[in-house]
């Protein structure tokens, strides 16, 4: 029972293991950089902090453009167990795929004929 | 791939979706951006679409699956076909197209550049009609998702309108978080199934069968994804206390969103209700003391705040959270009576509140909204027929013979007696007492008052509106003197959910 889950406790090691290593490696053979007061910040990539206006505009068609990629994102989700799975499900699999796809398409369709995609 | 499919089943179902789609295509190639014009508008058509998919999914429904009779499983057991079901798939058909119609005014009225709405009704549809005929855990979560989100939507359609947008977002977050408790309730119940029922499945009727067969009080973690579930249902079916969103949420969205949503939906939660928590499995589960609970309180806190308020659309939000209490009492019942009560109340609350909300509808117009009591002065003495629906509306959902709500009432009480629930009963009449007090208001103020200022502009009728409200008033009137065949048929639907 328990054996079956070998392959996920080898898969933790693995992954730990090889993050172990790159972490190593680095603080090894990279730069060794002399202490400065910017390292005890909480967060020293980037800008500094407490800077008088840290805020910027962000677009707001990103926003639509990201709510796209949902979109399609959420369809190469569901494309690949279909194509792992094409030769069992037939033509029934691809029938189900296609009303999936021409739903998705109807949807782009309505967004770009309603200037979702106008910058 | 030997799982049985039947689409045959889901033919309203597909005929929905189809015609969703239909009318996104529609509106993406002939509505021109811009203020909708009144003639050769090809909203005609999106709307003609629309209401001919509903009319068609309703036709089916009654004819094809009705008149088979049987209950039919299909999809693995994931789509449940039963009288049950297609009686409330009706009374949501119905409260949809109506809704349909009256939002169809409305756009014109308000100038809204889109046929949106349209779509984002018939794809919430949809999934109300996924929703009733879950017979599995799984199809009621997706069915619930496909129905609340295009709801939300719908609740901030006026984009530029603060109130909308605020009805909305809080119906969102709120409907999400209910939303998750009612998942995490399903997982609980799906570990329940997995260790006592010996299947691992999420069929609704096995793990109803593991809880009913179980011995002795459920363990804790059952308890609450029990508990958990029935609370999700609540909040949809607006009951206090997880009513606090309804207010808000009517009063903002626009007015035939609000007629939808308090219709529809609270039609849908009750069917879900009676599906999972139906016949034994209530009190199997411990819950049928805080489901008292529930509906006690439900009808006090809708009855008594109704009370204060000043604002039609307010006062009808609250009236739905007491009409939500009286249908909990008709599940408490459990009795094949009680839930045939519940059918039939859908139903005559369904047509007697597309009444009122068509009444205000057709008082509204662009920067001039029809909502508190004050601008309803006068009203009914200027505009005798809007007086009279508005009577008929009112009446009905007091209770009073011979409207549709009086029977509706009449059978939900009788039951709840015939199941022992006496002192409950007396808390549903002395509400329904209270209520009497509220739904005069607007009477009062429509024929015993004088308008304040200038005179509101006489509204033009709009034909597909007055058919809609025409159609709720009959069915109304027809409900209450002839209750006897639709009673019949509601009480052979439940004999599908008999244990």
């Amino acid at each position: 029972m328990t054996l079956q889950y070998l392959p996920v406790l080898l898969v933790v090691i693995g992954a730990s293991g090889f993050m172990a290593v790159m972490l190593l490696l680095n603080s090894w053979l990279g730069p060794k950089p002399r202490h400065a007061p910017v390292m005890d910040t909480p967060f020293e990539c980037g800008s500094p902090m407490l800077q008088t206006d840290n805020r910027r505009r962000t677009a707001v068609k990103y926003y639509l453009v990201a709510l796209l990629f949902v979109m399609f994102d959420l369809e190469t989700v569901l494309l690949y167990p279909w194509a792992v799975m094409y030769r069992e499900l037939g033509l029934f699999g691809l029938v189900e795929l296609l009303v999936f796809l021409v739903s998705l398409v109807v949807g782009l369709t309505y967004v770009w004929r309603k200037g979702a995609l106008e910058w | 791939m030997n799982i049985d499919l039947d689409f045959s089943l889901m033919i309203p179902e597909l005929i929905l979706a189809g015609a969703a789609v239909l009318v996104l295509l529609l509106d993406a190639f002939l509505v021109p951006p811009g203020p909708s014009q009144d003639e050769g508008d090809p909203r005609d058509i999106t709307l003609a679409v629309s209401v001919l998919g509903m009319a068609i999914a309703a036709i089916w429904t009654i004819t094809v699956l009705w008149a088979d009779g049987t209950s039919r499983v299909s999809f693995g057991g994931l789509f449940v076909v039963d009288a049950f079901a297609l009686f409330f798939k009706e009374v949501v058909l119905i409260g949809a197209g109506l809704s349909l119609l009256l939002s169809d005014a409305w756009l014109r009225h308000h100038r809204v550049p889109s046929a949106a709405p349209h779509c984002l009704m018939l794809l919430a549809t949809a999934g109300m009609l996924y929703m009733i005929s879950a017979g599995d855990l799984v199809m009621l979560f997706l069915g619930l998702e496909v129905m609340s989100i295009p709801i939300y939507c719908l609740a901030a359609s006026l984009r530029w309108d603060d109130r909308s947008i605020e009805a909305g977002i809080k119906y969102l977050v709120l409907g999400s978080f209910a939303t998750a408790l009612m998942l995490f309730g399903m997982a609980l119940i799906y570990a329940f199934q997995g260790f006592e029922g010996g299947v691992a499945t999420m069929s609704i009727a096995a793990i109803q069968e593991t809880i009913v067969l179980h011995d002795g009080p459920l363990p804790g973690y059952a308890f609450a994804g029990g508990l958990l579930m029935l609370i999700g249902m609540l909040f949809k079916i607006s009951a206090a206390p997880f009513h606090m969103w309804t207010p808000d949420v009517y009063e903002g969205s626009p007015t035939p969103v609000t007629a939808y949503m308090s219709v529809a939906v609270k039609a849908t939660a009750a069917a879900v209700i009676l599906r999972v928590f139906g016949g034994p499995v209530l009190e199997a589960m411990g819950l049928e003391g805080l489901l008292w609970g529930v509906a006690a309180l439900t009808m006090i806190v809708g009855n008594v705040m109704a009370l204060t308020q000043d604002n039609v659309k307010r006062m009808l939000a609250y009236s739905s959270i007491a009409h939500g209490g009286y249908i909990l009492v008709g599940v408490l019942a459990a009795s094949p009576d009680g839930q045939a009560g519940v059918l039939y109340y859908t139903l005559a609350y369904t047509v007697g509140n597309i009444a009122a909300f068509g009444v205000l509808v057709h008082l509204s117009r662009q920067g001039h909204e029809v909502e508190t009591f004050d601008q309803l002065r006068g009203l009914g003495t200027r505009f005798p027929l809007v007086g009279l629906v508005m009577t008929i509306a009112m009446l009905s959902l007091i209770g009073i013979p011979p409207f549709a709500g009086f029977f509706a009432k009449f059978a939900i009480f009788k039951a709840a007696i015939g199941s022992g629930f006496v002192g409950l009963t007396i808390l549903a009449l002395l509400t329904s007492a209270i209520s009497v007090a509220y739904y005069l208001r607007p009477l009062v103020a429509m024929f015993m008052t004088e308008e304040i200022g200038a005179p509101a502009p006489r509204p033009e009728l709009q034909p597909r509106l007055a058919l809609a409200v025409a159609i709720a008033v009959i069915a109304t009137v027809v409900l209450g003197v002839m209750p006897d065949r639709y009673l019949d048929w509601a009480a052979a639907s439940v004999i599908a959910l008999a244990w």
